[in-house]
């Protein structure tokens, strides 16, 4: 048997496996606790934005307050005392560094810790990296590199800042500040996160990397991302995250906005490994997360792809809006819930363009006491002649105490348009298993060897450095979930 | 019928006022319902309740053998039905008020159609089908008559007694402004039912039909629907599985025309392990028809090797037509197999091709792959009388969409 | 010396007894067949050697290299060396052939307090092994098993075994779904890894496999017990005369 009763006693003792879960003791400067205007004009402050930025922060949080906290999702989310969080937390340093060698080195031994050395000379070569440190951005590796060819990677603050015309064009036409709760409180209180241009004609010379840490307590993290490929450009960006070990619950929103034109291409991949809590669901950290991309112009391609192994709540749903013409949409996701976690997390795949075409692969583990749903919406326009879609949701059942569910919604008012979706649920076969055993394999390794391979046709899809890496965290994320 | 007028429940209450006053707590939903959002019944509000009257008329028969009960006006005509044969009693639901006190206590506590319609009651009968009664017994409930002032709220119970077999059609064409049946079925332990509906109702009317199933342990159903009448129609079944190794099938087709919407509902649970289910929807949509499919399969925990399979398949015809799909699954126990499949598009231009490189003009091909896309999916049918009776009001659909 | 010795072997399926009471002994170097009509538990014992969950022995004991292996895992059981080839080998979806094998490997390794093979080594090693059973590299980059023929998923077997280099391996029918040729290459394969320090126990329906590997024993199962044992001249009798007598004398 898969699950047996040592299974479900094995999960209730496995704690503590969670191996981002230290602090680092850097001194930091905190907004006041709570959200109000004045906060947020704090935050604008901090990051000396130009009088607009500010007024839009302060039109989106109006939004905020007349909006209620959706409440569709299959997730049991406890009620969240938005003033009792610090919306801005930054290590105490000099607000512009010029270069590495200035960065606090508990913050480099931190990073280093994480498997992300800061040092360019130790880093995985062709993979730039901004970190981004509670809500500043602490170094942005590789940048004089990047601008040679015309890219530009910075901290979006600095973005505000240097590229007030970009910004004002693109900062919330894809995800419009009122478009959802935590949409608009991001749009409020976003402190950093990574800003990249990718001129016309250029493929961009490395994978852009950030690399998210929530490190104080009690603090939430708001950050947002903006990639512009234009024409016939070409980028790769991973983001990863953790964060200590706490009791608490902590709060992540963020909004992550795409934008690419004639011809270019955006692969966006997410390994999201914060913290998940504990077996009994105590801490762990909420992540509520707008993603959207838009694929402006015609034979532009957006791709998604995310294994999820942390948070204790994840609510996210990256998108494509295929407005170009031949243009193209992909969603990769393995999602593995286990212990008490919770995740809500699809995509939505809007066909206006004619021809436009997109893929969706999901794969969804559950374990332990966990809740796993993968929901998702494909919709083709009217004058989406041609368009496709192909859906494939696969669930796998690990344990007796899970659940796995599949709520895709299908709107299509185009005849020549063609939508398949296909889903299935079950668990590891006792054969399989069994097979793995005879070969001198431990139930866990087996397991973990099983789940990676109903995993590969999303795992293919990741930037190959960091492939092995996803592979191992899923093995890690279901320990304690077999006898 | 305004949301507001909601008085509040009090102990003597009986369980049709009780349910009157859920309604009107709530009223039709919109679309912000979720159940409800490709098709909000809001609108509905506008209809005026008119209970009809019984023409006298009987229908005309539609199957040879059968056991007819007409149901005219909304209201039951004993009159123009048949005398029910050795082990199948009728009973009027009307005065009796354990069998209505039963019902309501299986009727979802929201639901607009169970409630409405449990507290209207315009007809209501009970059809207890004892182990006496003989194995290839048919029943027709035949819907009639009607106009687009009247409404009907027909209310009907068909409990199976064990090892007991019934084919049961059911064939509405009214004329209402609107219908609300509700069906309760229960199925006792190795009960077996064969099951055909066929909702053909007058092109001004809005249909919304719920019904129950409850089966019990080594039960079979064959049930099949076909909708295609109605300017607005839902069918909406739920079917919970309460007894080990019930085997369910549960099919629709579903054919509009015109403005029609028309939509399915399915709501499978699984309570109970070893059971297996399988659905085949069908939709062909024409002009600036819609239709709409939503189907959940619940597999509770424990319900341990399951069997829940599910496809769905729609078929637009015109540039205005539109399909909206929503199948879904909540599973909670691990050893269990299942699926469902969905899929929109047009004729396969291939297969066109293939018939028409053989001489067979555009129109005639289509008609040819429009049916063959509908009858593969009566194949589901076991019964062939039952199977006869909607294979020809397909046909006949099929035909006049290609030949306008 | 034994390497296995099974010893009074009852087993049951639930409430079901199906091995009643099993004595069987086999000494290094060894290659013994066990022949028998279908349900003559030929498939359970396999199983219960092995360890599978679900199989509950009653009663007698197994060891393995002078060790009961009752206690342990199937997993434990297959790092102590024993191997089994199967009958039906289960497609492993998206699980790389290559990954797989040398997790195996390096799984046994690990257990002996050997060092690991690299990679690297490790893929030329498979190449040698590979080679000589017709597995071709387009093999060896699949999926574990996925999209293989019957031959193909048979031959696969026998590379894990020559891999893995069990002590004793349990080979369960073996020839079934091979045709002719399939069933010449993977004999050759067997026969190959027979050896002084190796046991091996052939399962059967058919004669026609032990006319490829010949056994030195040859054992008829029938009704969960062993019911006849002789060199392989019995199995000539079987094919002569169908199970029924046989089974009939015990």
């Amino acid at each position: 048997m898969v699950a047996t009763a040592e299974t479900i006693s094995a999960v209730e003792e496995a704690t503590g496996k969670y191996k981002y879960g230290f602090v680092t003791e850097i001194e930091t400067e905190k907004a006041p606790k709570g959200l109000n205007e004045d906060v947020i004009r704090f935050i604008s402050a901090k990051k000396e934005e130009p009088e607009w930025m500010l007024e839009w922060r302060l039109k989106a949080y109006r939004y905020w307050l007349k909006m209620p906290s959706p409440d569709w999702a299959k997730l049991n989310i406890p009620p969240i005392d938005y003033n009792d969080i610090y919306y801005y937390a930054a290590p105490k340093n000099k607000p512009k560094l010029e270069s590495l060698d200035e960065v606090d080195p508990e913050l480099l031994r931190t990073y280093e810790k994480l498997g992300i050395p800061l040092n360019e000379q130790k880093m995985l070569s062709g993979v730039a990296v901004d970190a981004v440190f509670d809500s500043v951005s602490v170094a942005t590796t590789f940048r004089d590199e990047l601008a040679k060819s015309g890219v530009i990677f910075c901290p979006i603050s600095e973005a505000i800042r240097e590229y007030p015309e970009l910004i004002k064009k693109y900062m919330g036409s894809v995800v419009p500040v009122s478009d959802n709760y935590f949409s608009a409180l991001n749009s409020a209180v976003f402190t950093d996160g990574s800003f990249v241009f990718i001129p016309k004609g250029v493929r961009c010379p490395m994978e852009l990397s950030t690399y998210f840490r929530i490190n104080e307590q009690n603090t939430g993290q708001f950050e947002r991302t903006l990639i512009i490929a234009e024409d016939q450009s070409y980028v790769s960006y991973l983001e990863g995250c953790t964060a200590p070990q706490r009791d608490e619950n902590q709060l992540h929103a963020a909004v992550v906005e795409l934008v690419a034109m004639h011809d270019a291409e955006i692969k966006y991949s997410t390994v999201q490994n914060w913290y998940p809590g504990d077996e009994e669901g105590r801490g762990g950290i909420y992540n509520f997360v707008t993603k959207r991309g838009a694929c402006r112009g015609d034979r532009s391609k957006i791709s998604w792809t995310q294994v999820e192994t942390g948070s204790a709540i994840t609510w996210k749903y990256p998108s494509c809006v295929l407005r170009g013409k031949d243009s193209v949409g992909e969603f990769y996701s393995v999602a593995v819930t286990n212990g008490a976690q919770q995740a809500d997390t699809g995509t939505k795949m809007i066909h206006i363009g004619e021809g436009s075409r997109s893929t969706i692969i999901s794969k969804g583990i559950s374990a332990g006491k966990s809740q796993n749903t993968y929901r998702g919406l494909v919709e083709v326009h009217k004058g989406a002649e041609n368009a496709r879609n192909f859906t494939q949701c696969d669930s796998l059942l690990v344990g007796d105490k899970c659940g796995a569910h599949t709520v895709p919604y299908i709107i299509s008012r185009n005849p020549s348009g063609k939508v398949e979706h296909e889903a299935t649920t079950s668990r590891i076969s006792e054969d399989q298993l069994f097979y793995c055993l005879q070969r001198g394999l431990s139930e866990e390794d087996s397991v973990s060897l099983l789940v990676n391979g109903f995993c590969k046709e999303v795992m293919k899809e990741l930037p190959m450095e960091f492939a092995v890496e996803a592979q191992k965290l899923i093995g890690i994320s279901l320990e304690g979930s077999v006898g | 019928m305004s949301p507001n007028s909601a008085a509040p429940l009090i102990e003597n209450d009986t369980p049709r006022d009780a349910a009157a006053k859920r309604f009107a707590a709530v009223g039709w939903p919109g679309k912000s319902v979720e159940a409800f959002r490709f098709t909000p019944l809001d609108s509905l509000a506008d209809r005026q309740i008119l209970h009809g009257t019984a023409s006298g008329n009987r229908s005309t028969k539609i199957i040879d053998n059968a056991v007819h009960i007409q149901i005219s006006g909304g209201v039951y005509d004993a009159a123009s039905s048949d005398d029910m044969p050795a082990g199948i009693s009728l009973t009027t639901l009307q005065d009796d008020t354990e069998a209505q006190a039963a019902l309501f206590a299986d009727l979802p506590e929201t639901h607009p159609v169970a409630n409405l319609s449990f507290a209207q009651m315009s007809a209501g009968i009970q059809l207890s089908v004892s182990a006496d009664a003989a194995d290839d017994t048919t029943l027709v409930l035949d819907y009639a008559d009607g106009s687009e002032t009247s409404s009907a709220f027909p209310v009907i119970i068909v409990d199976m007694a064990p090892q007991t077999r019934l084919r049961l059609i059911e064939n509405h064409h009214s004329a209402h402004g609107l219908s609300a049946p509700l069906v309760h079925i229960r199925m006792a332990d190795k009960s077996e039912l064969h099951h055909v509906r066929l909702q053909d109702e007058a092109s001004h009317s809005d249909f919304v039909a719920l019904s129950q199933i409850q089966a019990g342990a080594n039960t079979k159903l064959n049930s099949f629907t076909v909708s295609k009448g109605a300017k607005l129609a839902r069918c909406e079944t739920h079917l919970h599985m309460l007894g080990e190794h019930a085997d369910m099938s549960l099919s629709h087709i579903y054919l509009g025309a015109d403005e029609q919407l028309l939509d399915i509902t399915t709501r499978l649970n699984h309570a109970v392990p070893n059971c297996q289910s399988n659905q085949l929807i069908r939709g062909v949509l024409d002009d600036k028809a819609r239709g709409v499919f939503q189907g959940m399969v619940r597999v509770a925990p424990d319900a341990q090797k399951t069997d829940g399979q599910q496809m769905s398949r729609a078929l637009l015809l015109s540039r205005d037509a539109e399909a909206d799909a929503k199948p879904e699954l909540e599973i909670y126990a691990d050893d269990v197999v299942c699926s469902h499949g969905a899929t929109v598009g047009e004729l396969d231009e291939t297969h066109l091709f293939y018939l028409m490189s053989r001489g067979i003009p555009e129109a005639e091909a289509r008609a040819l792959l429009i049916e063959a896309f509908l009858i593969d999916g009566l194949d589901q049918i076991e019964d062939p009388t039952l199977s006869e009776f909607l294979t020809d009001a397909v046909r006949s659909w099929a035909t006049d969409a290609t030949a306008s | 010396m034994a390497l296995l010795e099974i010893k009074d072997l009852r087993a049951s399926i639930g409430d079901t007894e199906i091995l009643h009471g099993i004595n069987l002994t086999i000494n290094s170097g060894e290659v013994h067949a066990i022949m028998g009509p279908n349900g003559s538990g030929k498939s359970t014992l396999s199983y219960v050697l092995s360890g599978r969950d679900g199989y509950e022995v009653t009663g007698g004991d197994i060891l393995l290299d002078g060790e009961s292996v009752l206690e342990m895992e199937a997993d434990e059981r297959a790092r102590a060396g024993l191997f089994l080839a199967f009958q039906y080998p289960v497609e492993l979806p998206g699980v790389s052939g290559m990954s797989f094998l040398r997790a195996a490997v390096n799984a046994r390794l690990r257990d002996a307090g050997e060092e690991e093979v690299d990679q690297l080594a490790f893929v030329k090693m498979v190449r040698a092994e590979a080679k000589a059973l017709g597995v071709s590299d387009e093999m060896l980059k699949r999926a574990v098993n996925v999209g293989f023929s019957g031959g193909e998923k048979k031959r696969y077997e026998i590379l894990q075994m020559a891999l893995l280099k069990p002590i004793m391996a349990v080979l369960d029918e073996t020839d079934s779904g091979l045709d002719v040729d399939a069933l010449k290459i993977v004999s050759e394969g067997v026969n190959a890894l027979r050896g002084p320090e190796r046991g091996m126990l052939v399962i059967t329906h058919y004669q026609r496999l032990l006319s490829h590997i010949v056994p030195d024993f040859v054992h008829i199962l029938a009704g969960g017990k062993i019911v006849k044992s002789g060199d392989k001249s019995l199995a000539l009798e079987v094919e002569e005369n169908g199970y029924a007598d046989i089974a009939n004398v015990a």
